[in-house]
């Protein structure tokens, strides 16, 4: 056989072999291993949204009162100088909340005993909202997503559930997964947030009081 | 020089003895030493599960999910999740399937690891470097759900396959070594050392058949990026959580991984172990060379070894080292003298329990 069909069959041999270690991979793996539930896929997009806008503008509704505010994720000066990272919640009347950062926000005692800033930053605070929903929907928590009505427009709703009295609802935008309305239900205890995606601008977090000399100040 | 030539190895198949009762012996008492410590420091089956153990078990139960910003588990390679779905579909618990693989595992991959070493070395040198495999330091990670037990007979049985002429199966090892762990991409190495020495003795579909099981690890990894576009829609969704994981390959990685190791050991004192492991196993290398390693395989297991330097960080670099059997045989090499050979499993033993008691307090 001259040299250079050898060679052509030789590559050939190799470039089926390859492909065929390709296509094998991918159908073992197609085949073992479960795809991601729509309603996870959802929570881990708004997550990202969530993730991606330290900064959220609320309006808050609880006890049949409005109350607006925003809620900005970062590191924050604590006494001695140190620094915690957490959401700062600036409510109507210019009282501010610092809620250091928890790896388990969802079921935080301050909860039950229903803590009313804490309740609204689960539903207002980007940095809440995106752990509660990334934590469930990498842990197979119990999510679920249906088809619904928010702010006026048609939207997904992203339910999370804790047992049978805690229930955390974000309503995202069908085709971004923008977040757009938050609801808690905690044993009775209801709040609502429709939230607003921020860009950090220096006019946004003066509107809220929430520059860092302004911060330092209080 | 105890290097046999790889021309001379016989036509024979994959065919493995059942592991010596010396080699079981050694399995035994590495693995009794690291499960009894992991046991000691907390009585139950979680302490080997945990650590990276819950990603995996997360991939297993779930699949893949990427959340861009945060850790996820596509930095996780699929073949040991798939592996433990099958042992939890044959009934065993999910805390328990990880653990009870990757010890099995061991035992078939210390056996194909002492076949291999025998193909290349002296009897007497695969029998020791595969007796320090069984009870290394950092090998308390191969009781645990991580997935280097299954990676070390892959490994090991890709080259050895391909030793024997029995390339199609060097390509199913190799491609599956690399679904299992990034350190299966650089068998390619020795797969085509092995297969330019065979060159002239291979027909020309035979030559193509190697030429695949060189490939075949790309290939593999090609397949993941694949599957997860068709999961995520994103096919270098690892590259982007292992970037999450603070996983980022850069020319300068190894110049700022120096640079900022004194902050890094302040912050984080355990990495001491991996920088002394990373220098070790530099020594352990140059040892393999003196000892007559092929230069492919020198090549490897240096690439296994340093290369994750270059994500700017010293991290675990101490575990990556168990898939670098040149390392082993290096050692073997140093400890010719029976005397200098039980002093050395002495302190090997002892180093295990001392590096499985730090489980407690750092990820391998």
């Amino acid at each position: 056989m001259p040299v250079v069909r050898r060679a052509l069959l030789s590559i050939a041999v190799a470039l089926a072999g390859a492909a065929g270690v390709t296509a094998s991979g991918w159908a073992v793996q197609a085949g073992a291993l479960p795809p991601p539930t729509p309603a996870t896929r959802i929570a881990a997009d708004a997550s990202v949204w969530l993730h991606e806008h330290p900064l959220l503008v609320d309006v808050f509704h609880r006890d049949d009162r409005r109350t607006n505010g925003a809620c900005l994720r970062g590191w924050f000066a604590r006494r001695h100088r140190s620094k915690a990272r957490g959401s700062l919640l600036v409510l109507g009347s210019r009282r501010t909340v610092l809620f250091p950062a928890q790896r388990r926000v969802w079921i935080a005692a301050a909860l039950r005993r229903e803590d009313r800033s804490r309740i609204l930053a689960l539903v207002g605070c980007s940095g809440e909202l995106a752990q509660a929903f990334a934590t469930a929907a990498q842990r197979g928590g119990r999510l679920t997503a249906e088809r619904s009505f928010a702010a006026n427009q048609p939207a997904v709703a992203l339910e999370l559930r804790n047992g049978k009295a805690e229930r955390l609802t974000l309503y995202v935008s069908p085709r971004s997964y923008q977040p757009l309305v938050a609801f808690v239900d905690l044993h009775g205890v209801e709040a609502t947030a429709r939230v607003f995606p921020a860009r950090r601008t220096p006019a946004e977090l003066s509107r809220f009081h929430l520059l860092p000399e302004e911060r330092d100040r209080r | 020089m105890s290097v046999r030539s790889a021309t001379i190895t016989a036509r024979r198949g994959l065919v493995l003895a059942p592991p010596p009762r010396w080699l079981l012996g050694w399995w035994a008492a590495g693995r009794v030493v690291a499960i009894a410590t992991a046991l000691a420091l907390k009585p139950t089956v979680w302490t080997l599960d945990r650590w990276d153990g819950r990603w995996y078990r997360m991939v297993a139960r779930s699949g893949y999910l990427l959340v861009p910003g945060r850790q996820s588990d596509p930095a996780f390679f699929p073949l040991y999740p798939i592996l433990l779905r099958g042992a939890h579909a044959a009934g065993v618990g999910w805390g328990l399937a990880g653990p009870l693989l990757s010890n099995a595992a061991l035992l078939a991959g210390l056996g194909v690891f002492y076949a291999l070493s025998r193909e290349i070395f002296s009897e007497v040198l695969a029998r020791r470097a595969t007796t320090y495999l069984a009870i290394f330091p950092l090998g308390y990670v191969f009781s645990m759900a991580y997935p280097e037990s299954v990676v070390l007979v892959l490994l090991t049985a890709a080259p050895l396959a391909a030793l024997r002429r029995r390339w199609w199966l060097a390509a199913f090892c190799a491609g599956a070594a690399a679904l299992a762990r990034p350190e299966g991409l650089f068998l390619l190495l020795p797969l085509a050392g092995i297969a330019w020495q065979q060159r002239s003795s291979l027909t020309p579909a035979r030559l193509g058949s190697a030429l695949a099981a060189v490939l075949a690890p790309a290939a593999a990894l090609v397949s993941f990026s694949l599957y997860l576009d068709s999961v995520l829609h994103d096919p270098l969704a690892w590259s982007q959580a292992e970037r999450a994981w603070g996983r980022q390959f850069r020319l300068t990685g190894a110049f700022q991984a120096f640079v900022h190791l004194p902050s890094a050991v302040g912050n984080h004192p355990w990495l001491v172990r991996d920088v002394i492991c990373l220098f070790v196993y530099l020594a352990l290398l140059y040892a393999a060379w003196r000892v007559g390693t092929p230069r492919a395989w020198l090549a490897a297991g240096a690439a296994v070894v340093i290369l994750p330097l270059f994500t700017g960080a010293f991290d675990s670099i101490g575990r990556f080292g168990l898939l670098a059997p040149p390392l082993f045989w290096g050692l073997a090499g140093l400890t010719k003298q029976p005397r200098t050979e039980r002093l050395v499993r002495v302190v090997l033993l002892a180093l295990l329990v001392v590096a499985t008691v730090s489980l407690e307090y750092v990820f391998p």
